[in-house]
């Protein structure tokens, strides 16, 4: 390695630490994190007072608020991605980007790192609500660790599969439109009817999909008491998207952002 | 010296001795009240188990609302023949005496159960979600499955009384939750403004 160039691995930490920097200090992430808290809040104070929602027992709703803090985790995580690539062509910066000497895997897997910072924050602004709702129960700390893991699996899928959608797309708006049709296609079975995935087409998509699955650990661990061993399966789904996401960065991503003097497919 | 193993011998003498005392209170339905003479018994036994519940026995439950609670129904044949497969369903009544709708109350309402030979008994989990609060009494009923409901051994059974207390569940108190449900909100939000004019202020 010539001297002063940095290795694959430092590359990625200098766009990391700038990506984070830019997300953090320009304000947008501070805008999203202000929008989850809020909505948090909200969810908190329903779920505890509304006289449905109270139905509930605490640790339910401790349940409750560790799945919905991990789907919005996640989605925020993805819109942040989202504006990886496509959002430096919309501000004509990429091709500054491009002629630094960093690898362009490293560009890519900084960016999603920088991604995954932003859940980072959802899930350190989650815990406070967490242990508001689920202290008495004392299922926090269980809750905590399960949307720690599940959630970060997840996150990484998504910044992944953002990431990679940024670099094709040509405007921000095409590639948050294409990011959220992939969300929505990871959420639907989460949100369709449970007797709609009783066949064997439904249940391979409750044993394939990641969000299914991280319901499926939820309901394992914190409702049924089961040991993490026995609900070790659902997190096949989980690690797997992750791959597959990271995989998408690291591999298809320096393909699309090639640089032909002047400009760049 | 001996005295001391004299006494430590007698403790564990009377814990043997009283474990199949506490074992037959807790399996024998003779110490449960019978509802109807015949042959074809029913009692609570106890509660299994519960999420949440402050206190129970034999005949009294107290939770709050939204709790999750468990017990076990048993059925006993004390007559000399099998006794037929048999239907149990649940019934909730308030302190009015009128019957509740317990769809959001249980999942499964009913259970069939397979014939009892003589001295035979069956225990039968329930599963209810206390979704209001109030006094209540709950009945489990037996009925003969699948037979003529004229017949003498399709006369339905009902178990004993299981008496229901439902707290409201004490909701969130809005002044101690305030600093995290509007504070954490609030402090985000003021940094979320401050940074970028304090980036603007450097450039």
């Amino acid at each position: 390695m010539p001297a002063g160039r940095l290795s694959t691995g430092e590359a990625t930490l200098v766009v990391a630490r700038r990506e984070s920097v830019s997300l953090w200090r320009g304000g947008r992430g501070m805008k999203l994190l202000f929008l989850y808290s809020l909505f948090l809040s909200v969810m908190a104070f329903l779920a505890a007072t509304d006289s449905q929602l109270s139905l509930l027992s605490q640790r339910d709703t401790t349940i409750l608020g560790g799945e919905i803090s991990a789907a919005i985790g996640g989605l925020l995580t993805l819109i942040v991605a989202a504006d990886a690539f496509s959002g430096e062509k919309e501000r004509a910066t990429l091709e500054a980007v491009l002629a630094t000497p960093v690898p362009r895997q490293s560009l890519a897997m900084g960016k999603v790192a920088a991604a995954l910072s932003m859940w980072a924050a959802t899930y350190v602004v989650t815990l406070p609500y967490l242990w508001m709702l689920g202290a008495s129960s004392g299922v926090f700390l269980d809750a905590a660790l399960l949307d720690l893991v599940a959630g970060v699996a997840l996150a990484a899928g998504l910044a992944g599969v953002g990431v990679t959608i940024s670099s094709v797309a040509r405007t921000n708006r095409t590639s948050l439109s294409l990011n959220l049709l992939a969300f929505l296609a990871f959420a639907a079975p989460a949100l369709m009817p449970v007797t709609t995935l009783r066949g064997w087409f439904g249940q391979a998509l409750n044993h394939l999909n990641p969000l299914l699955a991280m319901l499926q650990l939820e309901t394992g661990i914190l409702t049924k008491n089961e040991p993490w061993g026995d609900v070790a399966v659902y997190f096949v789904p989980l690690v797997a998207v992750a791959i597959l996401g990271l995989a998408l960065a690291r591999f298809a991503v320096p393909r699309r952002t090639r640089f032909f003097g002047g400009g760049f497919a | 010296m001996r005295g001391g193993r004299v006494a430590i011998g007698l403790a564990v003498a009377a814990l043997v001795l009283a474990a199949p005392v506490q074992a037959q209170e807790r399996y024998d339905p003779s110490v449960t009240p019978l509802i109807h003479p015949g042959d074809f018994h029913w009692s609570y036994l106890k509660i299994v188990r519960s999420h949440h519940f402050v206190g129970y026995d034999l005949s009294n439950v107290t939770a709050r609302n939204g709790d999750i609670v468990t017990f076990s129904s048993l059925a006993r044949n004390k007559g000399a023949h099998p006794t037929p497969p048999f239907l149990t369903y649940l019934s909730i009544l308030d302190k009015n005496n009128t019957p509740v709708d317990i769809q959001n109350w249980a999942r499964f309402r009913s259970q069939v159960a397979s014939s009892m030979p003589p001295g035979g008994y069956a225990f039968q989990d329930w599963t209810l979600r206390m979704a209001s609060s109030g006094s209540y009494v709950l009945y489990v009923f037996g009925l003969a499955y699948g037979q003529d409901l004229n017949a003498t051994d399709a006369q339905p059974y009902a178990s004993s009384a299981l008496y229901v207390h439902v707290s409201d569940r004490p909701l969130l108190a809005a002044f101690s939750a305030a600093p995290l449900l509007v504070g954490l909100p609030l402090a985000i939000g003021v940094v979320a403004l401050w940074m970028p004019r304090r980036r603007g202020v450097r450039a």
